[in-house]
């Protein structure tokens, strides 16, 4: 299964943005290693851009988590543009504690959280 | 999605008690597929898309957890590999009832105290889990979850309650049932 991931650097930030409806059992490991190929040869903090995304189930969830453990203490993964049920998964197993969430890019750019 | 391009899979069952009667093999393409076609015959019965929402995140679970660890030694793809998926919409809720032909489920995933909290709670970072969440987020967004075992595989059925108040697991205890309805 193809996983459409599309990044721009933007303000020092590796934006990557997931061009798809669902991060689900069929695509995880597709994601998992779709998210390391663009991410690998950066630098900066990462920001994942979930907006086109209407579905995230518990492979999904787990395969992000995988993504920011990769990424290491060095380079923190940031998540913009959850929809209301992708954000209700993370909400629901406390991720929101545990990834900087925010309502855009632009948002997360202007948190300056790096 | 228009009907015309759903994916034609599966045939449907016979329980009229139930608008929505799909099945499918155990593997994530073909759950994939039938949640979206399960989502839009549903979608046109029920108008709420929060209540969608938290439906389609339980059925997801349930029907990921059964391709998992639900199959049957040996079986690998064959034709005992099957899913059926019953589906009504109701005044308080949306009830689902599922049939697979694979192992039994362990009850602590039924009646135990471990998916009652997520299990991110008290674990550093550095030690998070990349799985184990599908269980708990059925239990925190279902209620009237019964399972029996059958000659066959697994009979199992739950309620996604429409008043549910978003984001606080369901307190109400799971328990086995000898007669699910």
């Amino acid at each position: 299964m193809q996983m459409r991931l599309i990044s721009q650097i933007r303000q020092g930030w590796c934006v990557v943005l997931v061009d798809e409806s669902r991060i689900d059992a069929a695509a995880a490991i597709a994601f998992k290693e779709a998210i390391r190929r663009e991410t690998d040869e950066g630098q900066g903090p990462v920001i994942l851009d979930l907006s086109r995304v209407d579905f995230v189930d518990s492979s999904g969830l787990g395969a992000i988590v995988a993504a920011m453990k990769h990424l290491g203490g060095a380079r923190r993964l940031h998540l913009a543009g959850l929809l209301p049920n992708v954000d209700r998964v993370f909400r629901l197993t406390r991720m929101d504690t545990v990834f900087p969430i925010h309502a855009n890019v632009a948002a997360a750019i202007a948190s300056d959280d790096c | 999605m228009t009907a015309d391009r759903l994916p034609r899979i599966g045939a449907e069952l016979l329980d009229p008690e139930y608008e929505i009667r799909l099945r499918c093999q155990t593997n994530p393409p073909d759950i994939r597929a039938i949640l979206l076609v399960w989502r839009y015959r549903l979608a046109l019965l029920e108008p709420c898309e929060d209540l969608l929402g938290r439906s389609e995140i339980v059925l997801a679970e349930i029907l990921n957890n059964i391709a998992e660890h639900g199959q049957l030694d040996g079986q690998g793809h064959g034709t005992g590999n099957w899913i059926e998926l019953c589906c009504r919409r109701s005044t308080d809720g949306i009830d689902m009832m599922v049939k697979d032909h694979g192992r039994a489920l362990p009850e602590h995933l039924l009646s135990g105290e471990k998916y009652a909290t997520s299990p991110l709670v008290g674990i550093a970072i550095d030690d998070l889990p990349e799985g184990g969440f599908g269980w708990f987020m059925i239990r925190a967004l279902s209620r009237d979850l019964y399972c029996q075992q059958t000659e066959t595989g697994n009979l199992l059925s739950l309620k996604v309650p429409r008043d549910h108040c978003s984001g606080a697991a369901d307190t109400q205890a799971s328990q086995k049932s000898p007669n699910p309805t």
